[in-house]
C-alpha cells in the first residue's frame, strides 16, 4: 500500500496535478492496492479534516489580512515605517517584521513592504536586485513571527499546539531579522553614509505615528491575546477580523458595506487554496499512519544518525530541499507525517521541531525554484527570477546561520513558550 | 489575482453564485467565532452550537470555493514541467491533468453519498440537525470539481493557466 502511495504521488506531483487531488488520487491508489479498505475513507476524511476549530485560524486570519489592507491600516503602518531614520536596508527590514506581525502571510507582506521599499531603495541607488532579495527574505519572516498561516498548519497537522509554535516563532524571527539587518548594513553604509534626516521633521513624525496608531495596537492586542492565554489562534484570528471591521468602520472610514461582498470573495478563495490542499491531510496522514511508515523508519533512522543532533541535520536538510520545490502547506502535509514522529521517537521537543520545520520552509521561500515570496519580490522589482537569485546568497546564508543555531540551541526556541507556561 | 480575464465562460453565473455561497459561508463563520468570544469573556456563558455551526461553514466554504478556484487554476501545484514542454505537449498535459481532477471529483461525489447514508442516522451533537446538512457539501463538491474541470479543459487552448500566489 504504502510504496503504490508515495509512488503515485511523487509522479503526480511532477506530472503538474495540484497537491490535493494528486494525494487523493494517490490515495485512493493505495486503496486499491491495498484492497480491504473502503473509499469511502477519501471524503470521510476530507470531512473530518475540515470538520476543524484550529483550522478556522486560517480562514480568519486571511479575512483579517484583506480588512486590513482594504480600510487603510497596512498603508499607515507603512507610512510610518517610511518616515524612520536610518538606512532604508535596515528600514526594509523592520517594516517586513512588522508586517510580519499583524499578517499570517508571506507573500502578503512581501508586496507590502516591496512595493513602498524597493522603488525607494532604487532612487538611493540600491541595485534593484539588491533591494529585492531583502524583501523576500524580509517576506519570509512572516511564517516565523506570529501569526503565520503555517505555523496553524503545522500546528494542525501535527497536534501540537499553535498558541505554543506561535511563541516559539517570536525570537527566532528577531534573530533572523537581525541577521539580515547584519548581512545588508555594509552597503547601507556605502550607500548612505549619514543616514537621511526625514524632511517634515518630528512633528510631522508625531501626526503619522498619531494617526498609525490603531494599526500598531494591533499586534498588542492579537499577539498579546495569544501570549497571555487569553485566546487561542482561533479565537485571536476572530478578534482580529473584529479589530479590522472596527477601524475601518468607525476609525478611519474608508471601509464601506459594499466592499465587504469582494473582500470576503477574495479572502473565501484564497482560504480555500491553503484548507483544499489541508483537506487531504488527514487521509495521507491516516495512510502513512496505517502503513506503520514511522514505525519501520525509526529503528533504521535511529541507527543511521545516533543523536538527536545528527538527526536535526539530516531532517534540516530535507526540509530545505523540499521547501526550495515545493510551497510551504503542500510541504508540511506532505513531509510532516512522516518526519514529525520520528522526531517524537529521537527526542525532539515538538514544538522545538515544529518551529525549526517552519524555519526550513521559509528559507525555501527566498530560494528558487519554488520561491514564494522570491517571485512576488521580483514581479515588484521588475527583475528576472534569475537577477534577483544571485542577491539572495547573503540574506539565505543569514537565515542558515540562525538555522543552525536554533538547531544546536533548543532553548532558543523553548525558553519563551517555558517561560509563558506553553511548553 | 490574474488581471486579464475577459474570457466568458470564467464569469458565468455558476462561478459567482459559488463565490457568493462561500463568502457567505465566511461571513456568518467570522461572526460566529466572534460572537462566541464575546460570549465568553463579556457574558461568561460560551455556547455550545456556535463553535459547532462554525466548522460545517468551513466545510461549505472549501468545497463551494474549491471548484472555483480550480476554474480559475488557483490550485496549487508543482508546475515545474509543463512550461518547459513543447506548447502542444504542454496543453495536452494540462487537459489530461484536468481529466484525472474530473474523474477523482466523480469518485469523490460516489463514495461521498455512500456515506451521506450513515450521515442521515445521525444528529449532530449541539445543534441537534442531521449530519445530512453539513456532509451534503461533499458530493455536491465532488460534483462542481467535476464541472469546473470539464470547463477548465475546453478553455486551456484559449488562455495561459492563471497563477495565483499563495495568500
Amino acid at each position: 500500500m504504502i510504496p503504490t502511495l508515495l509512488v503515485a504521488l511523487a509522479l503526480l506531483l511532477l506530472l503538474g496535478v495540484p497537491v490535493a487531488f494528486a494525494i487523493g488520487l494517490s490515495g485512493m491508489a493505495a486503496l486499491v492496492a491495498e484492497g480491504q479498505l473502503p473509499f469511502a475513507l477519501v471524503p470521510q476524511r476530507a470531512f473530518a479534516a475540515l470538520n476543524s476549530w484550529a483550522l478556522m485560524a486560517v480562514p480568519l486570519f486571511i479575512f483579517a489580512g484583506e480588512l486590513m489592507n482594504a480600510c487603510g491600516i497596512s498603508r499607515r503602518a507603512v507610512a510610518v515605517v517610511g518616515r524612520m531614520r536610518g538606512g532604508l536596508p535596515i528600514v526594509s527590514v523592520l517594516a517586513s517584521m512588522f508586517f510580519a506581525s499583524i499578517s499570517g502571510s508571506s507573500s502578503a507582506s512581501t508586496a507590502a513592504v516591496g512595493t513602498m521599499m524597493v522603488p525607494a531603495m532604487r532612487r538611493r541607488g540600491y541595485p534593484a536586485g539588491f533591494a529585492a532579495a531583502l524583501a523576500a527574505a524580509g517576506g519570509a519572516l512572516g511564517p516565523i513571527i506570529p501569526p503565520s498561516i503555517i505555523m496553524i498548519v503545522m500546528g494542525y497537522v501535527t497536534g501540537t499546539s499553535i498558541a505554543a509554535l506561535f511563541t516559539g516563532g517570536i525570537v527566532p524571527g528577531v534573530l533572523m531579522a537581525g541577521a539580515l539587518i547584519a548581512v545588508s548594513a555594509r552597503r547601507a553604509r556605502a550607500h548612505e553614509p549619514a543616514a537621511a534626516g526625514e524632511p517634515g521633521g518630528a512633528r510631522r513624525f508625531r501626526r503619522v505615528l498619531l494617526e498609525a496608531l490603531p494599526a500598531i495596537l494591533m499586534p498588542v492586542v492579537v499577539l498579546g491575546g495569544i501570549l497571555a492565554g487569553v485566546f487561542t489562534a482561533t479565537e485571536a484570528a476572530g478578534v482580529a477580523v473584529a479589530y479590522g471591521l472596527a477601524i475601518g468602520f468607525f476609525v478611519y472610514r474608508e471601509l464601506r458595506l459594499r466592499h465587504l461582498r469582494a473582500l470576503l470573495v477574495n479572502a473565501a478563495l484564497r482560504s480555500c487554496v491553503v484548507l483544499f490542499v489541508a483537506t487531504s491531510a488527514f487521509l495521507f496522514a491516516w495512510l502513512i499512519a496505517a502503513g506503520r511508515v514511522p514505525d519501520r523508519l525509526g529503528g533504521e533512522i535511529e541507527a543511521l544518525t545516533g543523536s538527536a543532533l545528527s538527526f536535526l541535520l539530516v531532517a534540516n536538510l530535507i526540509l530545505i530541499v523540499v521547501g526550495m520545490f515545493m510551497e510551504s502547506i503542500s510541504a508540511i502535509i506532505v513531509i510532516m507525517p512522516i518526519l514529525f514522529p520520528l522526531a517524537l521517537s529521537m527526542g525532539v521537543d515538538p514544538i522545538h521541531f515544529g518551529v525549526l520545520a517552519s524555519v526550513n520552509f521559509c528559507i525555501g521561500m527566498v530560494t528558487p525554484p519554488y520561491g514564494a515570496t522570491l517571485f512576488v519580490s521580483c514581479t515588484i522589482a521588475g527583475r528576472s527570477i534569475g537577477e534577483v537569485a544571485r542577491w539572495t546568497v547573503r540574506p539565505v546564508a543569514a537565515m542558515v546561520a540562525v538555522l543552525a543555531l536554533i538547531t544546536a540551541f533548543p532553548e532558543v526556541v523553548l525558553f519563551l513558550p517555558r517561560w509563558l507556561g506553553m511548553a | 489575482m490574474s488581471a486579464s480575464r475577459p474570457e466568458p465562460d470564467a464569469s458565468h453565473p455558476l462561478w459567482r453564485w459559488l463565490e457568493g455561497g462561500a463568502a457567505l459561508a465566511l461571513a456568518l463563520m467570522a461572526a460566529l467565532v466572534i460572537y462566541q468570544v464575546g460570549a465568553r469573556y463579556l457574558f461568561d456563558s460560551p455556547p455550545s452550537w456556535t463553535e459547532e455551526l462554525a466548522r460545517y461553514c468551513q466545510v461549505w466554504l472549501v468545497l463551494l470555493a474549491a471548484p472555483v478556484c480550480l476554474r480559475r487554476g488557483m490550485h496549487l501545484a508543482v508546475d515545474l514541467l509543463s512550461p518547459r514542454l513543447p506548447p502542444r505537449l504542454g496543453i495536452a498535459l494540462r487537459r489530461g491533468i484536468l481529466l484525472l481532477v474530473g474523474l477523482f471529483g466523480l469518485t469523490f461525489a460516489f463514495h461521498s453519498l455512500r456515506l451521506l447514508g450513515v450521515a442521515a442516522l445521525q444528529t449532530s451533537p449541539s445543534l441537534g440537525v442531521s449530519m445530512v446538512w453539513p456532509y451534503l457539501a461533499l458530493p455536491l463538491g465532488g460534483v462542481l470539481i467535476a464541472v469546473a474541470a470539464t470547463a477548465a479543459m475546453r478553455a486551456v487552448r484559449r488562455e495561459a493557466v492563471p497563477r495565483d500566489d499563495l495568500p
